[in-house]
């Protein structure tokens, strides 16, 4: 497939009046894999939240692409239904509202129409024994007195249900344990398995690389793409560190 | 520490605040309250006809009007004993030389004429029911800023300005001390800011009220025109007396768009007074009042400052810290109304209660079907310091828009044991600890002021705490 | 005999500037109901007893003070209404709830009082639910009373389907002696004026009230509450919360008042109100009291009204619902939160058929 599935074009964004983003480009086919790399403040999440529609991220230039279609008029949940999932570095609490009914809601507002209950448990279960995760998880509510490790298998478990064209994983590594991170790779892995999902991997370590198959590689400073390359970059960086790019 | 921070207040002591000056007033109105004696006050005081009537349509106001059913107790307040104008035997000076010597010698002991020169744009001082000193710098007046005695407004250049605006905002049907006010006011400032104008340093006007039994009734009218800015402080001591003394001043605040005015009061009558002042600002669009408010004197008070946001995109700020020792019971609190679309309000307070002393903290946030978009939070915490003393916390919260952000946390509790024993462990003394920790709690209200009255309320708060160990 | 009955109820414990309206509620010229009584599932070990005496409540209860004040024991004296008493021996544990049914008909006008006493380490459930047609108009009146002897636990569960045209009055008073807890759980559901009341007194020390409290209140529904945690026992504990919806053009008024008298050491007392707002014409009333005489006690209030936070709102749009979706989703999440803590699978489902949804069978 050679259709683009994300352009970013000459993308600028500021929060609260302070420019952030300078004049980002990045394509994204789809099922490709890509990661975006660079130390704290760089601005990577703010690329991810941006994607995805936060309201807190104003664009200031540029534009955004998402299966050749214009994206920036669009609110977070039509994005979402498009095709694009963003996992949050701090999931938010919903009391009330279980983890179960809540994925299958969300998985209802995709597809546009009713599942059955015996199929939606069956595959909430299989997906859920790949991120290693209790079946009662299911009854309690959405990251409501979750660790931190927790939170992050359920919204790899959410990536895993939704199913989307694009998944932007933003530092879903940070804060985990090895064991975790295994996990977590795992839930990615699988989504990555039939081809169809493009990834973004947000992240300024390399753990959650070592298991992956990455196509391209990105390096983020001040705000504006340092570097481009192949999976050979990650291994770069992962020697070397930052400082090459940082003094360009 | 630089020189500017030392200031007049580093040894204050309650001595200073209770030195009583033999009474020398040349004319005292007979106690309590009758047309007649309003009718005489208007006539002492020169008042144009609209003011005689004004006054008199108050009385009757007041005539009619019940005392509150709730708050703290004022039976021991009869208006049959308090005498509601006292003149003191002398005129209005812009000089300091001019003040009586014994006079003067007050409020140099409470560092007023020492702020002036070194941190204050203007000052009014007032000694019992009339001002006896009211200057302003010539470079601020030059900007075409007015600050002058009420009386001198009335009938002066701004005669028409006052009218328009005089208890328009706080009406004497409000009520009962308000109609009080309307009927025997004397005293107060006015200040006008004309638009643009920023007062870069403050404008203080201090109240002292000597005679025993006496009352009094300033009114502070102050306009900031639009994008303009003031900063203008409030002081009042008394000293100590047994008999009842009061307090019912008013204060109408107009702050024009975008302009912003920041009110602050160190409050420190003595603890024979009551204290039923009445004070509000009208905001227009996008702009602020920043209230600062300190109460540590009176034996009753009455007090919650209120905005009235307007305009679109206007701002208030309350920062208020209350200090309840023995015999005190101060319930203290502000009002917000939210008028306008994206008005904001900021509500945070402290209050201190010790030696059998009762504060209530008391608020109203109201947001108005008109106030989309707006925001409001209000954070109120109480400390107690001892099983005498009391502390209740009456916030009331209004919403009457979908689209409206309202936050509010109340807490109240003590002083932690860990935290006194690990200040204790470090080599400071109980009484020290304990004093340390309650001035950190009263912290975000003291930067809040000026570094003079920032000293001022440590000082007082220190004060209190002596001997609290019991 | 008078037909009609004016009333004062509600009664915030300490007062505040009137033009608030929040001081106290007036009900004007209320219809003198019949006395009238539930339909009762009566477990095993519970016993009951007949009120011999004259007035609404014999003398275990008379002196237990409730949220909406004694104007409604006069409602109930002027009803000729004689309270139900139900009594658990001590150191009895009830598993099954003793159910006390309340099907009102049309045009009803009745009201019931109930007390209950749990003996000394005693454990029991009391369910009451108040229900009637959906469109079914009447007036209601129920006043409850506890009693909670030493180490002795309560749960009370109220859920309120009531008709779109009820008026309903709802009275709780509680008394707990040491190291008693009560548990009450209400949801609130139907009906247009409701005016509810709960006061606990936990005497004892080391006793302990958890009330929570769910409502959605919609059309021209009026919703009037009262709550008040009196501490007087050491180290008792109070937690008040409550949460809910207004639609359309209801109204609300939330009292809720955590009083520490003196000697209350070591009391804690947590209130929590959290309230979604879904049109522009409610009006959301709040007045969260803390009073407090004691120095060593902790109290805290929290409120939040009206949206919900932008974090959270943008979290739930960035998996695919819309804003309408999310603010039907918390209302119910508000709602659902409390149904789960109902113990009675049977009364959950009630629950669940009134919000309009069917409580989905497991497909094998």
């Amino acid at each position: 497939m050679s259709e683009q599935l994300l352009q970013v074009r000459n993308l600028s964004v500021s929060v609260e009046d302070k420019p952030i983003l300078h004049g980002i480009d990045l394509e994204v086919r789809p099922g490709e894999t890509h990661v975006l790399m660079g130390p704290n403040g760089a601005g990577k999440s703010t690329l991810g939240y941006t994607i995805m529609g936060s309201p807190r991220y104003e664009v200031t230039g540029g534009e955004i692409l998402f299966k050749g279609k214009e994206l920036l008029e669009e609110t977070a949940d039509q994005r979402a239904k498009d095709g694009i999932f963003l996992s949050f570095q701090n999931p938010l609490e919903v009391p009330g509202v279980s983890l179960r009914n809540f994925i299958r809601n969300a998985v209802e507002q995709r597809s546009g129409s009713r599942i059955k209950l015996w199929t939606f448990k069956k595959e909430l279960e299989q997906a859920m024994e790949v991120l290693q995760m209790d079946p009662s998880y299911g009854d309690r509510d959405l990251n409501v007195g979750f660790s931190g490790g927790e939170k992050k298998k359920a919204e790899i478990l959410q990536l895993l249900m939704l199913k989307p064209s694009l998944a932007i994983l933003d530092e879903t590594d940070s804060g985990l344990d090895v064991d975790a991170v295994r996990t977590v790779s795992k839930g990615v892995e699988e989504y990555q398995k039939d081809k169809k999902g493009a990834l973004l991997i947000i992240t300024h370590s390399t753990r959650i690389l070592e298991s992956l198959h990455v196509d391209k590689t990105h390096v983020l400073v001040n705000g504006r793409i340092v570097a481009s390359g192949d999976a050979s970059l990650v291994d770069e960086i992962n020697e070397h560190g930052f400082e090459r790019f940082l003094e360009a | 520490m630089s020189e500017r921070e030392k200031t007049y207040v580093e040894d204050v002591n309650r001595s200073i605040y209770d030195i009583r000056n033999e009474e020398k007033d040349v004319y005292r109105i007979k106690k309590g309250l009758t047309p007649d004696i309003v009718a005489e006050i208007s006539e002492k005081k020169r008042d144009p006809a609209w003011m005689a009537n004004f006054r008199l349509q108050s009385l009757q106001i007041y005539n009619e009007m019940e005392v509150p059913d709730w708050g703290p107790s004022i039976e021991g307040l009869n208006m049959e004993d308090i005498v509601t104008y006292v003149k003191p035997n002398t005129h209005m000076s812009a000089k300091w030389s001019e003040v009586p010597e014994d006079i003067k010698d007050t409020f140099e002991k409470l560092g007023i004429p020492q702020a002036e020169r070194k941190s204050l744009a203007g000052v009014g001082a007032q000694y019992d029911s009339e001002l006896v000193y009211h200057n302003v710098r010539e470079e601020v007046a030059a900007q075409g800023v007015v600050y002058t005695d009420m009386e001198s407004a009335l009938n002066g250049e701004y005669a028409d300005m006052v009218r328009k605006h005089f208890m328009k905002l706080v009406t004497p049907r409000d009520h009962k001390f308000a109609a009080l006010h309307g009927a025997v006011w004397s005293g107060g400032s006015f200040v006008y800011v004309p638009p643009g104008v920023s007062v870069t340093i403050p404008l203080q006007s201090y109240f002292r009220l000597n005679a025993p039994g006496a009352g009094q009734f300033e009114h502070t009218l102050i306009i900031v025109d639009e994008g303009a800015y003031l900063h203008f402080i409030e002081g009042c001591s008394a000293p100590k007396y047994n008999v009842a003394n009061l307090h019912a001043g008013c204060v109408e605040l107009f702050v024009g768009k975008n302009a912003k005015l920041r009110y602050s009061t160190i409050e420190n009558w003595s603890k024979n007074m009551y204290n039923l002042n009445t004070k509000r600002a009208l905001v227009e669009e996008g702009g602020t009042i920043e209230w600062v408010s300190g109460s540590f004197g009176s034996h009753v008070s009455y007090l919650y400052p209120m905005s009235v946001l307007n305009g679109k995109g206007a701002r208030a700020e309350f920062t208020g810290i209350t200090f309840a020792g023995a015999g005190q019971n101060l319930d203290t609190g502000t009002k917000v109304v939210h008028n306008a679309p994206e008005t904001t309000s900021y509500i945070n307070t402290k209050s201190i209660s010790k030696d059998g002393g009762i504060s209530t903290f008391r608020s109203s946030v109201v947001v108005k079907n008109s106030a989309a978009k707006s925001k409001s939070a209000v954070s109120c915490q109480s400390l107690m310091l001892d099983d005498k003393s009391r502390s209740d916390t009456i916030p009331a919260m209004d919403i009457r828009t979908q689209d409206a952000d309202i936050g509010h946390e109340a807490k109240i509790g003590r002083i932690s044991d860990e935290a006194v024993f690990y200040l204790m462990s470090r080599g400071i003394s109980e009484e020290d600890a304990r004093a340390m920790i309650v001035s950190g709690f009263a912290d975000n209200v003291s930067k809040e002021l000026p570094l003079e009255y920032a000293v001022e309320m440590n000082n007082l708060i220190r004060l209190e705490m002596k001997g609290s160990i019991g | 005999m008078e037909k009609e009955y004016n009333m004062t109820i509600n009664r915030l414990p300490s007062k505040t500037w009137n033009w608030l309206r929040m001081n106290e509620t007036q009900l004007e010229k209320i219809e003198i109901p019949a006395a009238g009584e539930a339909k009762v599932t009566l477990p095993e070990k519970i016993t009951t007893a007949e009120n011999e005496g004259a007035k609404p409540w014999n003398a275990d209860f008379a002196g237990i003070a409730s949220g909406m004040g004694e104007d409604m024991d006069g409602l109930l004296a002027a009803a000729g209404v004689k309270a139900k008493h139900y009594e658990v021996p001590a150191d009895v544990t009830e598993v099954q709830p003793l159910l006390l049914d309340y099907a009102y008909a049309q045009n009803s006008l009745q009201a019931g009082a109930v007390a209950v006493k749990a003996g000394k380490n005693s454990e029991i459930t009391v369910i009451e639910d108040f229900a009637s047609d959906r469109e079914a108009s009447g007036q209601a009146a129920v006043s409850t009373r506890l009693y909670l002897e030493e180490g002795a636990k309560l749960r009370l569960i109220q859920v309120q389907r009531l008709g779109s045209d009820f008026t309903f009055m709802n009275d709780i008073g509680a008394l707990c002696e040491e190291k008693a807890s009560l548990e009450v759980i209400q949801l609130i559901l139907g009906g247009k004026n409701t005016y509810l009341g709960c006061k606990t007194t936990l005497q004892g020390r080391e006793s302990s009230v958890n009330t929570d409290t769910a409502y959605i209140v919609d059309g021209e529904g009026r919703l009037d509450m009262n709550y008040v945690a009196l501490h007087e026992g050491k180290k008792t504990q109070s937690n008040m919360q409550a949460g809910g919806v207004l639609r359309d053009h209801a109204f609300k008024l939330y009292r809720g008042t955590i009083d520490f008298k003196w000697g209350a050491k070591g009391a804690v007392g947590n209130e929590k109100e959290d309230v979604l707002l879904l049109s522009n014409d409610v009006v959301n009333q709040t007045i969260p009291l803390i009073l407090c005489a004691e120095e060593d006690v902790e109290g805290n209030h929290g409120a939040t009204i009206g949206k919900l936070d932008d974090e959270l709102l943008f979290y739930l749009e960035s998996r695919g619902m819309n804003r309408e979706q999310i603010y039907e989703m918390m209302a119910m999440a508000k709602v659902d939160a409390v149904c789960r803590k109902i113990p009675d699978p049977a009364t959950q489902a009630k629950v669940q058929k009134f919000l309009g949804r069917a409580v989905e069978e497991e497909e094998a």
